[in-house]
């Protein structure tokens, strides 16, 4: 029988064509109530300006609510003729031995016990299947920090030892860290990318199910022309109310949105960076990336590269898809509100650092228009913001000639009478830009009838109640999320770099100082926009309170919602349920054992630099794995006796980051250090930790 | 962990500290009592002069380094990652980050001519983008 998907990309034309053809459909009918609400209809430079941002940003919205209509419906058809999965069935029969296959994680200065977790329980999952032998797992570190190196290290050891598996469980940390996550990755298809047909990335949050793993390798055997297939990760684990709230979100209406965008991008499709499979020698001949000319934010390296890399990809002539249907695939999302906008401070910059390549040569359509619809993700708030301000100034124009003239200058033979304004078309508009806004939400708790799901959700009642919930929580967050992308969109496009901080994945909650100092300046603005709108006309008010409120809220909603106590309390009532929460897949009950508590008792306190060098085990492990120095130049080794009279002085605490990775990086050093640490006086001895506590090392032989 | 387990040399032979110093260290790399009390006794005879503990903690380091067939100081990494890991320290590096095994099999000279395709692809995009 013919692979209906080998002549996917007509199919993809006409859906893209009738997708985008409603979208904008919808979106002429909306614009069209909204010149008609407007003083002018349109006319005159502010009213032009504001039926040209509405339309844009309807267009937005509009093609987000088709595309989940498109999942929803998808999500009913029993065929899966068109999905990248559909051929898993026969599959499941397949015997043929696997390819080799990498499973990589790029991190720095990660949470070691969570990263480590995460590996563990996928490389236990993944020994279930029998099909362990063709993967190797390879830790690539770019840890700046000396604690978390020896942490590190010490994990990949302990993990080696209690799986009895040295073999196929790699650790290496990069010294030269350059291009960020892509120079790793890059850094991994130099050194080892021959050796492997296939490279499975995960984030340091990611884990997954041993059989998805299995099946994504047999898929992109069956499919050949396949390059990168992405899966579509849940997001779960989390237990701040925020974070349940978004883990909801993910698994009623992700769903959605991930099938549709599956619908109309077929083999044209996104890789997000992480939980995707990727076909090596294609990626390493075609995907690499160079810097974008220029210093400023938009320039440099290219910060959001999985875009261009699947774009890359597609130009080369292979194929990327969503395997949306794809169970086992999870990941963790941030745990307060103010973490995910400092992520997206990132994003945002890498998103609209694809404004440079959208006339790059070769890339198809589709991918262009996935760029603008990255960039749109955050340069829409930036519209809406606009389209707020100006609206305030046609308001403050309108009440300055708010006195109709009957009678003009010239003569007339009859009254100029004022038209009235209509309510039921701004009640239409309202009503369809509530359609397009809330539609999703209702299509994904509809789409939990199929297969019986909405009982791991708990049940009709209490989803329904979280849907609603969540909804008014996404209202609230909206406008706190549109000033802030408005603003990290001004910054990049004035050349302002976002920093490269580690994500901070820990709930540790956020304090209200910190709140304040974020979100104070945008609820103080929300404040002086009101009074100077009820100074302007007080009617105009209600129509600007829902922006307004959530600004003014923005402090104590954060807050409180990136508490555990909130997020314990939901879950005790029922509300915001996921199946990971009620009937979670095996890798991540394996996850949860080998992140707990006990397990990280048995594993011991996470060591560091101190330990490296006074722990004799430590020391050991942390010597062997260290590459001899051949030839040093004499400025070098007098720069490194140097530091370490300065650290035997002083102790562990009197250097700096960078002079501790530097020792830590000199065999001769951590060698020399230990034997002077274990040969002085007790006084000092205890200065390293070297008394009571220790030994942290291996049990006794 | 103490030393009381360790039937002690006699205080002529070996002063109670750096005794007691040279134990705890042993015993922090995993060590049996038996194997401690047999190294110390060897670190001792090495120590010219008095015993005092850096006299000891070298001597035992020597000790450790001819017994374990490592280069100098790094005696006690190549005993624990043996004893502890069931592996060489160069297997162990190896078994971390193969590419030891792969660069000492393909010399980097060779890598240097003939640059990776990764590369090659790189220089492209970078001339592409001027």
């Amino acid at each position: 029988m013919a692979d209906p998907l080998q002549h996917w990309p007509w199919t993809a034309y006409r859906r893209r064509f009738m997708l985008f053809g409603l979208a904008m459909t919808q979106s002429g009918i909306a614009t069209r109530y909204f010149v008609e609400l407007l003083p002018q209809h349109g006319a005159g430079p502010v009213e032009f300006a504001l039926v040209g941002l509405f339309a844009v940003l309807f267009f937005w919205i509009s093609l987000g609510f088709w595309t989940a209509v498109a999942g929803f419906v998808v999500g009913w058809m029993p065929s899966r003729r068109y999905s990248v999965c559909g051929v898993l069935d026969t599959l499941r029969r397949d015997t043929a031995p696997l390819p080799r296959t990498a499973i990589v994680m790029p991190i720095c200065n990660e949470d070691v016990a969570r990263v480590f977790a995460g590996l563990r329980a996928t490389y236990r999952s993944l020994r279930e299947t029998g099909q362990l032998g063709a993967f190797e797992f390879f830790v690539l570190s770019d840890s700046s920090d000396p604690d978390t190196w020896i942490a590190e290290e010490k994990a990949w050891a302990d993990w080696c030892r209690d799986e009895d598996d040295f073999e196929r469980i790699h650790y290496r940390i990069r010294r030269t860290r350059i291009k960020r996550k892509t120079g790793n990755i890059a850094d991994f298809c130099r050194r080892w990318g021959a050796g492997f047909r296939y490279m499975v990335v995960l984030d340091a949050d990611s884990v997954m199910a041993g059989e998805t793993l299995v099946a994504m390798v047999r898929i992109m055997e069956q499919r050949r022309q396949i390059g990168i297939l992405q899966t579509a990760p849940r997001i779960v684990n989390r237990k701040s109310l925020y974070a349940r709230i978004q883990q909801f979100a993910n698994h009623v209406y992700g769903n959605l949105f991930a099938a549709g965008l599956s619908y109309w991008q077929m083999g044209d499709g996104y890789y997000w960076g992480h939980n995707a499979i990727i076909r090596l020698a294609p990626f390493m001949r075609h995907c690499a990336l160079g810097r974008l000319p220029g210093r400023t934010a938009m320039g440099g390296e290219i910060l959001s590269h999985d875009f261009v890399e699947a774009a890359y990809m597609r130009r080369a002539g292979w194929e990327v898809w969503l395997a949306h249907d794809l169970p086992g695939s999870y990941e963790e999302p941030p745990p307060t509100l103010l973490d995910e906008l400092k992520r997206d401070r990132r994003w945002s910059q890498g998103n609209l650092q694809h404004l440079r390549l959208l006339s790059e040569g070769g890339l198809k359509l589709t991918h262009r228009v996935m760029f603008l619809y990255g960039i749109m993700a955050y340069g829409s708030s930036l519209l809406w913001l606009v389209l707020l301000v100006l609206g305030t100034v046609l308001a403050a124009v309108q009440h300055g000639t708010a006195d109709p003239q009957y009678f003009p200058d010239h003569f007339v033979l009859f009254p100029n009478w004022p038209e009235s304004w209509k309510p039921e078309w701004a009640l239409g508009l309202v009503g369809t830009t509530a359609v397009v806004l809330f539609g999703p939400k209702l299509l994904g708790l509809l789409s939990l009838a199929r297969g019986g799901a909405v009982a791991d959700y708990g049940g009709w009642s209490r989803a329904s109640l979280s849907v609603l919930l969540e909804a008014l929580f996404s209202a609230l967050l909206a406008p706190v999320r549109m000033l802030f992308h408005a603003r990290y969109v001004i910054l990049t496009l004035v050349g302002r770099e976002a920093g490269w901080g580690t994500q901070r994945r820990a709930e540790a909650g956020t304090g209200w100082r910190e709140a304040l100092w974020h979100h104070g300046p945008g609820s103080l603005l929300a404040l002086a926009w009101s009074a100077a709108v009820y100074s302007i006309d007080p009617a105009f008010l209600p129509w600007i309170a829902p922006i307004v409120v959530a600004l003014i809220l923005a402090v104590p909603v954060s807050v409180v919602s990136s508490r555990i106590g909130p997020g314990a309390a939901a879950r005790r009532l029922g509300l915001f349920l996921i199946p990971a929460e009620t009937a979670p897949d095996p890798v991540l009950r394996r996850l949860q054992e080998a992140a707990s508590p006990a397990a990280g008792m048995r594993r011991g306190a996470a060591p560091g630099f101190a330990q490296a060098l006074a722990d004799p085990a430590l020391n050991a492990l942390h010597l062997s794995l260290l590459r001899p120095h051949t030839r040093r130049p004499e400025a070098t080794r007098a720069a490194l006796a140097e530091l370490r009279a300065r650290v035997l002085a002083g102790g562990p605490g009197c250097l700096s980051v960078a002079e501790r990775m530097r020792l830590l990086r000199d065999p001769e050093s951590v060698q020399r250090l230990h034997q002077e640490i274990w040969s002085a006086d007790e006084a000092r001895l205890a200065a390293w930790g070297v008394g009571s506590s220790l030994p942290v090392g291996g049990q006794t032989r | 962990m103490k030393a009381s387990r360790v039937q002690r040399p006699s205080r002529e032979r070996c002063p109670e500290a750096a005794f007691v110093r040279a134990d705890t260290y042993l015993a922090a790399l995993g060590i049996r009592a038996a194997a401690r009390s047999r190294l110390i006794q060897r670190a001792r005879a090495r120590v010219q002069g008095p015993v005092t503990v850096p006299a000891l903690i070298e001597a035992l380091h020597e000790v450790l380094a001819d017994e374990n067939g490592a280069t100098p100081g790094s005696g006690h990494a190549s005993l624990w990652t043996r004893l502890h890991l069931g592996r060489e320290p160069d297997a162990l590096r190896v078994s971390a980050h193969p590419l030891v095994l792969r660069v000492s099999m393909a010399p980097r000279r060779q890598g240097s001519r003939a640059p990776s395709r990764l590369l090659r692809a790189l220089r492209v995009v970078r001339s592409r983008e001027g």
